[in-house]
């Protein structure tokens, strides 16, 4: 498999989402800023507030909408169509099964599931007690 | 000449980070100025100033670490290059020019 870099469109499509990502970042952090004016924060401790919000989630934004939109064309040789499709059957099943082990695994530890207790019938499975109404039966 | 290897950092720091900070720079002032003729006595204008004064300090800062970023790039690469011997890669296409 060869991995080659995406075209300078997809590449400039991607550079530029990430300046609207920062312009989103910038307009939630003006409003944290006039939210915290409002609120009767000091203008300097109000602005350095706004002003790390804007940054991180800037950051943050960048890295998660240059990962998301940088992909890397690849390009499939040496295989035939059907070793390929049985290599993506292969990685959809063991997706799959990752999966189902992991919800069967939270199922497992739910909190609903409770013990069984036959308590209220008088009888437990923990006592030595026999049930009064086996006890009348054992009686008559 | 190769555009990608070649010109591509160039074009990438002018045309990409400069054109998408302007555009997206200048599709806010274009809102915020039809929002002030449209509402000229609202208390948008307030909430439009706070907005532009952390746009403008972020855009600008993000623009100087990318140039900053994209300057010692290509110093490292043309140390690179005459160490090596003048490869063909963007430090290469600087010093010819």
């Amino acid at each position: 498999m060869i991995q080659r870099a995406p075209s300078w469109l997809r590449e400039m499509l991607q550079i530029w989402m990430q300046w609207g990502g920062i312009a989103a970042a910038s307009v939630l952090g003006g409003i944290l800023l006039g939210l915290l004016l409002k609120n009767g924060v000091s203008g300097k401790v109000a602005l350095g507030i706004a002003l790390t919000f804007a940054f991180a989630l800037s950051i943050w934004f960048w890295l998660v909408i240059g990962r998301r939109l940088h992909a890397t064309q690849e390009i499939y040789s040496g295989f035939s169509s059907t070793d390929l499709q049985i290599e993506q059957i292969t990685i959809t099943n063991q997706r799959l099964a990752v999966g189902f082990a992991l919800v069967m695994y939270c199922i497992s530890f739910h909190p609903s599931k409770k013990p069984m207790s036959l308590a209220s019938d008088g009888f437990s499975a923990t006592s030595t007690k026999f049930p009064d109404k086996l006890v009348e039966n054992i009686r008559v | 000449m190769d555009f990608r290897n070649d010109v591509s950092p160039l074009v990438k720091l002018s045309l990409f980070h400069c054109g998408g900070a302007l555009i997206i720079g200048g599709a806010f002032a274009v809102t915020a100025k039809c929002l002030s003729w449209m509402y000229p006595h609202g208390f948008l204008g307030w909430w439009i100033d706070k907005i532009e004064l952390i746009l403008v300090i972020v855009i600008v800062t993000a623009l100087a670490i990318i140039f900053i970023n994209a300057v010692v790039r290509l110093l490292a690469s043309a140390v690179i290059s005459i160490w090596k011997g003048f490869p063909h890669d963007s430090a290469c296409s600087i010093v010819v020019a």
